[in-house]
């Protein structure tokens, strides 16, 4: 194929937009094809995408594997990683993801090198150059979250772009840990890197890896390993790529990466048209913004028509001065959280899933702050796009072919505890409990119940430790680590179970602890159809205790779930009882923190169980007697777990019965519910009551 | 001719009505929000979720935080939809459906 | 030496290979008997005695030894059928099982089935959570008591469980592989209470002793697998055991490890028959590939519903699974890396209209009944051995040995049906995309298991065998630029026969944490007894089961692999110790540079990180005796004329278009002969096709060597 430069120019060129936090949203549409491009995807032969669409993914695999296993910070563990390989002009063919976030925001910096630096003669592009980003202004989710991104030059052509991204918990913020809860604005987050470039020639330059180590100073070898662990899982993939087009040509490789996205788009839009045109809407609200205990909203109105959705967020409670705030391209991401793994699970994860998407996030909300805001804790406020986009889909899809892909909430409310100090060998750790961080309950399904301890919902297939994993590293000992009885949000299905576990710090004198977490005053995790929200995580700790004599003593109740240690209170020592998102603190040896993660939502009336599955959820301890008879009224023998068939039919007509009783019209009970309202400290955060409009002007220095 | 939109909901088509799956009592107008024609219940947490302690965090939920709206089914008291909501929250409309569509053809529905 | 027998019991078929000492051979295949594993092979010893014109009972009293491969255990697990056991863990931590270190679902699924999250399910647990009960008591991560055992509790909690009717018992407690000593009293209380005898004979297990590696959730699956399979294991060996002393075997039996040797009967944990058959595979690639002068080889097996995969890399198998898992479950095993994927003959293939219409290839399959559309059994889609047939390249009278007659119009109908109209394409062109596509895949997942090592595949040759692997060895092997095949006279038997060259391998395993190079400081390590105690225990269990089974332990070589990271980081790499014992600073440093050396080979030397401390976590030590003796058998070479051999031709579409192709018969070609492809060999038990670009000799051991014309094409 004869190629005239200037259509290599076409096929370089990215949409120009706006730069700013706010419209980086709109280059996650693919760009337009170009002529050269299409002729590229017309000139693949019959089954060359099928064999060489799995060749990539073989690519992508591999540089994975290489950039897991030689990096160190902790997250590549948890799968907080994506290796990418995009097309010249910057939109994702197709990625290794261990979470779909970063398909959506390792696009942007790719794209804005192009726009930006490509053709300008101070920077440019040439092979063997290594680019690398941080900022969420460019892109991504927050600044932990790094990228190495390179561009795949053949016989003197730029043919594509790779990209490794990973997490590090140091950026050199106010606090340590990457996700300071103190930020009040950006100045106060650490390093952030917009698009630039840190070496050429394949080789990394000493002065930027200097530069990054003197912005994370509390880790510095961290990040020179981590960066180069991107660097070397991103020349994996450009390597093969290189082959690749070696073996079969530049216009090959063209071709086969944009068949991706135009598949990708066609597939989905063929899927969207298939659900109901309409408009769907939900609100969730989370009860914490770091520092403080506040209601904050999060709503959508998903407008479907034909093959296109649009997302619209207006009603979200504005901005503030805490790190729980983003930018519209990072909620778009965490709706692709959902999105890759349900709606489109079956299609490459390219950003031509995207194509059908229109987003209006209104400026000034925590979904789209101020350039300056916070938002270091972005993951924990799009709790609420999780939660959302899940609920809207739901009731989009059912009435169709993808009824399948309908579930209760997949639990949306991290928690993560942090113990910090010296170690049990002397070593300072700072580490976070990825056995919690990573059995979170699964949602409720039409035809069985979420799975128990399923994984993460920003990662979904992510491992937790076992407990000699984390005890052998961590100084704490865990008095137990089990699924929690009632996690889960109940219904005809039941969500899957959470987990919970008590952390008795051991074999040091001291540490300092935290706990990132929410959903203690109200859910966030919801059911539909009917089925409820998962359970309250209570913030539960003790302090000054004896519970290294009772071991020693080999007592008979030292408790072995948290109601058992709230209630019975066998071990003495000061209880405290608070929202479960704990700031920074000292503990002693033998102190004990109790942490919960959150089951997920359930499906269906809780009325219609089966009560065979109650007797046996009492059996296995997944739901407890008042459970049983409150919520399912099912009566169950306690010691043989036999239903009583007869007994619980009474009991649920009485319970339809209180139904009937209990139940308004519309009008009377909006009569009554109109006249109430939250507390006023409730609502500090939250705007305007209900509209949720921001009062006052924000000041932020 | 009915078409099922949720798990509890149909839609009569030519009646341009909501009705209870189960049952098929008319829930009102399909140009309306079904939860019009539901009853409405604000129930407490502690109703749902059982409190242990009596403390600032229980087990439950904290009244002052949030009710559960629940929608029944006047027929047959079937739970519809719950709502987690701030007291005194509007109640969300959830599903607006675009009736006109909803009679014509589409490509892979039940 | 007298005669030795060779047997893998898989899945379809039992082989069973018997060599004379006088040379002679008897390759025997029979239909696998699912209720009774032992008929089946009592039937291929009868076979192999009948060939040799003489009596089971003469046979099997000129037998030496019998080498055992068996799928008992993978059936045990599939059908659920194990007894009914109790797990014992510390209390507080009872539903190890349940929470399975969160995404259990992705340990045996996959990639495209993991992606779709709505429709996840973990494996349900081999104990149901009624029969795990938590023992009061609690060791930390030293190894020290922290709460002694409330042993009157547990007391209640064993009645009860009996009461429940349990058969067994697991005990796995937290650090139990530390310090044993609540495992061990909680067995002792058992016994006491339920002395043998008063409800029959039940297995208690301990954690410890089956697997003492820290971690617990990986090794309480390894030891309730252990238990789990441990019956049937065992009715099943005792059977053959019987079956062959009725009719005059005097000597041992060993059984086919996924370790990647073999051990006496009574020396072999049940987990560890596990996969057996393609480790043995595996295994004989590697010594023929030694004896032939090929250091790097796969060795492909497709059948009826999988292709099974081992690569061996410089004459060494010792690649292990990074996460090996039995059935469904993760386990930590030191176990032989093989892989398998849904690509064999009986394999389906359909168009995915959720993308595009794209054609697709397994991973479902029709197995064995109905099986493919062309057996006429009622299967109705259509599978790979369809389209071989359509293409011509399989005959329809000749399949099996004849034994199973193929209906062409079938397997055209079932293609014609599902692929080639919803596609707008002829039916040629579909068989054709078929097996381009199921062959792509055979191709990828061997991409994945070198590249993914670091290894290219051009630089190995590939053993093809299996029903359907010389069909479409040259298919998949273009893919990759894979020059070179072979196709070995014992491909029908191949596992079989490669057990004929494992020598007994022991591996032991334990978990001990030492800092190797302490972080910041640097400082060597200097505890060398905890390092040496470590060592000498594992040798000692070494030393006395080698001389159980008769050898001198004098005569076994020993080698330590040592599992280490760096401090900070999650991943343990396994290195191999150049010392078995340390007793100065330069060995600590030899073990620390060995390590850094094979780290940096298989990543990146930039990633050497020892200033975050190097930490090693386990200790395996694997004794092995000396392989056994084996020949190839050779024949004087007779020149390429491969006329005698040429049974006739038939039309074959080959990608380029269809062509009038020559049939030669396996049995006929003579060592010497070479034929330029395309062309087609029929055996037995298989096809051999050789594409245009290719062409086929036979050596001097009448092995197929199928090469590319042209060096790496692909």
């Amino acid at each position: 194929m004869t190629v005239q430069t200037h259509e290599v120019d076409e096929h370089l060129r990215v949409t120009p937009i706006t730069i700013s936090p706010s419209t980086m949203i709109e280059w996650t549409k693919p760009e337009p094809l170009s002529p050269l491009v299409r002729r590229c995807v017309e000139s693949l032969e019959p089954g060359d995408y099928e064999i060489y669409d799995e060749k990539l993914r073989n690519f992508l695999e591999e540089a994975r594997e290489v950039f897991v296993r030689s990096g160190v910070t902790g997250m590549l563990r948890a799968g907080d990683l994506i290796v990418a390989v995009y097309t010249a002009n910057g939109d994702l063919a197709n990625a290794s993801a261990g979470t779909y976030l970063h398909c959506v925001t390792a696009v942007l910096p790719v794209k804005f090198v192009m726009h930006k630096y490509f053709t300008n003669p101070s920077v440019g592009v040439r092979d063997g150059d290594i680019f690398y980003a941080n900022e969420a202004r460019y892109g991504g989710i927050h600044n932990p979250d790094q990228m190495a991104f390179m561009p795949v030059f053949h016989e003197g052509e730029l043919i594509a772009w790779v990209a490794a991204l990973t997490h590090n918990p140091e950026t050199g913020a106010i606090e340590p840990g990457g996700m300071p809860v103190m930020a009040r604005s950006r100045h106060d987050e650490g390093m952030k890197l917009t698009p630039i470039k840190v070496g050429e020639d394949f080789r990394i330059r000493d002065d930027m890896l200097d530069m990054m180590a003197n912005f994370t100073s509390r880790a510095p070898r961290m990040q020179a390993i981590d960066v180069r662990a991107r660097i070397t899982g991103a020349d994996r993939l450009r390597r093969r790529i290189v082959e690749l087009a070696a073996d079969r040509g530049n216009d090959f490789v063209r071709g086969l990466l944009a068949k991706l996205i135009i598949e990708a788009e066609d597939a989905t839009r063929r899927r969207i048209s298939r659900w109901r045109d309409g408009v769907y809407r939900s609100s969730a609200f989370i009860d914490t913004i770091g520092p403080k205990s506040v209601l904050v909203r999060g709503t959508l109105a998903a407008t479907k028509q034909g093959s296109e959705i649009t997302f619209d967020f207006t009603g979200t409670s504005p901005e503030n001065d805490g790190p729980y705030n983003c930018f519209p391209h990072i909620v778009a991401a965490h709706a692709a959280v959902t999105m890759y793994a349900f709606q489109f699970h079956d299609l490459p994860v390219s950003n031509g899933a995207l194509a059908p998407f229109n987003w209006v996030v209104p400026e000034g909300t925590i979904f789209n702050a101020n350039p300056d805001a916070a938002i270091s804790s972005s993951p924990m406020v799009n709790s609420l796009t999780v939660s959302v986009v899940q609920q809207v889909f739901a009731r989009m899809m059912f009435s169709s072919e993808d009824r399948d892909q309908v579930t209760g909430n997949i639990c949306c409310q991290p928690c993560a505890p942090l113990v910090a100090g010296p170690n049990q060998y002397g070593v300072p750790l700072a580490e976070v409990d990825s056995a919690i961080l990573n059995t979170d309950g699964h949602g409720a399904r039409g035809d069985r119940d979420g799975v128990d301890a399923y994984g993460f919902a920003y990662g979904h297939a992510t491992r937790a430790p076992d407990t000699e994993d984390t005890e052998l590293e961590q100084q704490f000992l865990r008095l137990y680590f089990r699924l929690r009885a009632d996690s889960a949000g109940a219904g005809t299905h039941r969500g899957g179970m959470g987990t919970e576990t008590a952390l008795c710090i051991w074999n040091v004198p001291f540490a300092v602890w935290t706990v990132y977490a929410m959903s203690s005053y109200l859910p966030v995790t919801l059911g539909v159809f009917g089925g409820y929200p998962a359970a309250s995580a209570p913030g539960i700790s003790v302090h000054g205790t004896d519970v290294l004599e009772k071991l020693r003593r080999g007592d008979a109740d030292i408790p072995r779930d948290s109601v058992e240690l709230a209630t019975r209170k066998a071990i003495s020592g000061d209880y405290v009882f608070e929202h479960s998102n704990r700031p920074v603190r000292p503990a002693l040896e033998g102190d004990i923190i109790v942490a919960t993660t959150g089951g997920g939502g359930g499906y269906g009336d809780p009325l219609a169980r089966d009560p065979e599955l109650v007797a046996r959820d009492l059996r296995d301890q997944a739901v407890t007697e008042w459970t049983a008879c409150h919520v399912h009224h099912v009566v169950v023998d306690p010691q043989t777990f036999a239903v009583d068939e007869n007994a619980t039919n009474a009991e649920r007509e009485k319970a339809r019965e209180q139904r009937r009783s209990r139940g308004k019209s519309w009008d009377e009970f909006h009569a009554d519910w109109e006249q109430l309202k939250p507390p006023e400290p409730v609502l500090e955060y939250f705007g305007s009551w209900p509209e949720g409009v921001r009062e006052t002007p924000l000041a932020r220095f | 001719m009915k078409i099922q939109i949720t798990e509890n909901l149909d839609v009569d088509v030519e009646a341009r009505q909501w009705c209870c799956h189960h049952c098929g009592t008319s829930l009102g107008s399909a140009d309306t929000n079904y939860k019009q024609g539901c009853l409405v219940a604000a129930r407490e947490p502690d109703e749902v979720w059982q409190p242990h302690v009596d403390e600032q965090v229980t087990f439950s939920y904290h009244r002052d935080w949030c009710r559960l709206v629940e929608f029944y089914c006047p027929g047959c008291q079937w739970l519809v939809e719950v709502e987690v909501l701030p007291p005194g929250h509007p109640i969300t409309h959830d599903i607006e459906l675009d009736l006109d569509q909803l009679t014509g053809p589409v490509e892979g529905a039940r | 030496m007298g005669a030795t027998m060779d047997v893998d019991i898989g899945g379809t078929f039992t082989d069973c290979l018997v060599t004379l000492d006088d040379g002679r051979t008897a390759a025997i295949k029979t239909p696998t008997t699912k209720h009774r594993l032992a008929a089946g092979f009592m039937k291929t010893v009868q076979q192999a005695a009948s060939q040799f014109e003489m009596s089971v009972e003469e046979l099997l009293g000129r037998t030496d030894v019998v080498r055992y491969s068996t799928t008992v255990a993978m059936n045990t697990l599939i059908q659920r059928n194990g007894p009914k056991l109790a797990l014992i863990t510390t209390a507080g931590h009872e539903d190890v099982l349940r929470i399975a270190r969160a995404a259990s679902w992705t340990d045996s699924t996959l990639p495209k089935e993991i992606r779709n999250v709505a429709q996840i399910d973990k494996p349900e647990p081999l104990v149901e959570r009624s029969l795990v009960v938590g023992a009061r008591e609690r060791v930390d991560c030293f190894g020290r008591v922290v709460q002694p055992l409330a042993e009157e509790h547990f007391l209640l909690q064993l009645r009860d469980l009996v009461d429940q009717g349990v058969r067994g018992f697991v005990v796995s407690l937290l650090f139990g592989y530390q310090n044993p000593v609540h495992e061990r009293r909680i067995r002792e209380l058992i016994e006491s209470e339920y002395p043998e005898g008063l409800l029959g004979a039940m297995p208690i297990m301990l954690a410890s002793e089956v697997l003492p590696k820290r971690w617990e959730y990986t090794r309480t699956n390894t030891t309730l697998l252990n238990a789990y399979l441990h019956q049937a294991m065992w009715e099943e060996l005792a059977g053959m055991n019987d079956d062959l002393r009725a009719r005059g075997y005097q000597r041992g039996i060993m059984m086919v490890h996924n370790t990647g040797g073999m051990a006496e009967v009574y020396q072999t944990a049940a987990v560890e028959t596990f996969n057996g058959g393609p480790v043995a595979g595996l295994i004989g690639g590697a010594a023929i590939g030694r004896k032939l002068g090929h250091p790097n080889v796969i060795v492909g097996d497709m059948g009826g519903t999988s292709f099974d995969l081992g690569v061996v890399v410089d004459g060494s198998t010792r690649t292990y699974e990074f996460r090996p898992v039995i059935d469904q479950f993760w386990v930590d095993m030191t176990i032989l890396q093989t892989r398998s994927i849904g690509a064999g003959g009986g394999s389906i293939a359909w168009v995915n209209t959720a993308v595009g219409n794209r054609l697709e290839v397994g991973p479902r399959g029709a197995g064995s009944l109905p099986g493919p559309a062309a057996y006429g059994l009622g299967g109705k889609e259509p599978t790979v051995t369809d389209a071989d047939l359509v293409l011509g390249l399989i005959d329809p009278t000749g399949y099996f040995g004849g034994s199973l007659k193929l209906r062409p119009a079938l397997a055209e109908e079932a293609i014609r049906k599902h692929i080639a109209e919803p596609l707008g394409i002829s039916v040629v062109e579909a068989a054709l995309r078929i097996r381009r596509i199921v062959d792509a895949n055979m191709a990828d997942v061997i991409a994945r298991e070198t590249l993914l090592r670091g290894y290219d595949p051009r630089k190995f040759v590939l053993m093809a065998f299996g029903g359907a692997g010389p069909t479409h060895c040259t298919g998949f092997a273009g893919h990759l630029g894979i020059s070179k095949i072979y196709v070995l006279p014992t491909s029908p038997v191949f596992c079989a026969w490669g057990s004929s060259t494992m020598p007994v391998v022991h591996i032991y395993q334990l978990s001990r944490r030492l800092d190797l190079l302490e972080p910041v400081s640097q400082k060597l390590l200097a505890d060398f007894e905890s390092f040496n105690s470590a060592v000498a225990e594992l040798r000692s269990q070494a030393e006395r089961d080698l001389r159980a089974e008769g050898y001198d332990p004098v005569d076994a070589v020993l080698t330590l692999e040592l599992d280490i990271k760096f401090g900070g980081q999650f991943h343990l790499h396994r290195a191999s110790s150049p010392v078995l014992e340390i007793t100065s600073d330069d060995d600590v440093k030899a073990v620390y540079e060995r390590f850094a050396q094979e780290y940096a080979e298989v990543f990146s030397p930039l990633n050497v990180f020892p200033e975050g401390g190097v930490e090693i976590h386990n200790f395996v030590l694997r004794a092995q005796t000396a392989p056994p003796d084996w020949e190839l058998p050779t024949h004087p070479l007779e020149g390429r004329d491969a006329a005698a051999a040429l049974k006739g031709s038939r039309t074959v579409h080959w990608p380029d278009g269809e062509a009038q192709t020559p049939v030669y018969a396996q049995d006929l070609l003579r060592a010497g002969n070479a034929v330029p492809g395309p062309c087609i060999v029929e055996a037995p038990y298989t096809t051999v096709v050789v594409e245009p670009g290719y062409s086929l000799e036979v050596d001097q051991h009448l092995n197929f060597v199928i090469t590319a014309d042209r060096q790496g094409e692909s």
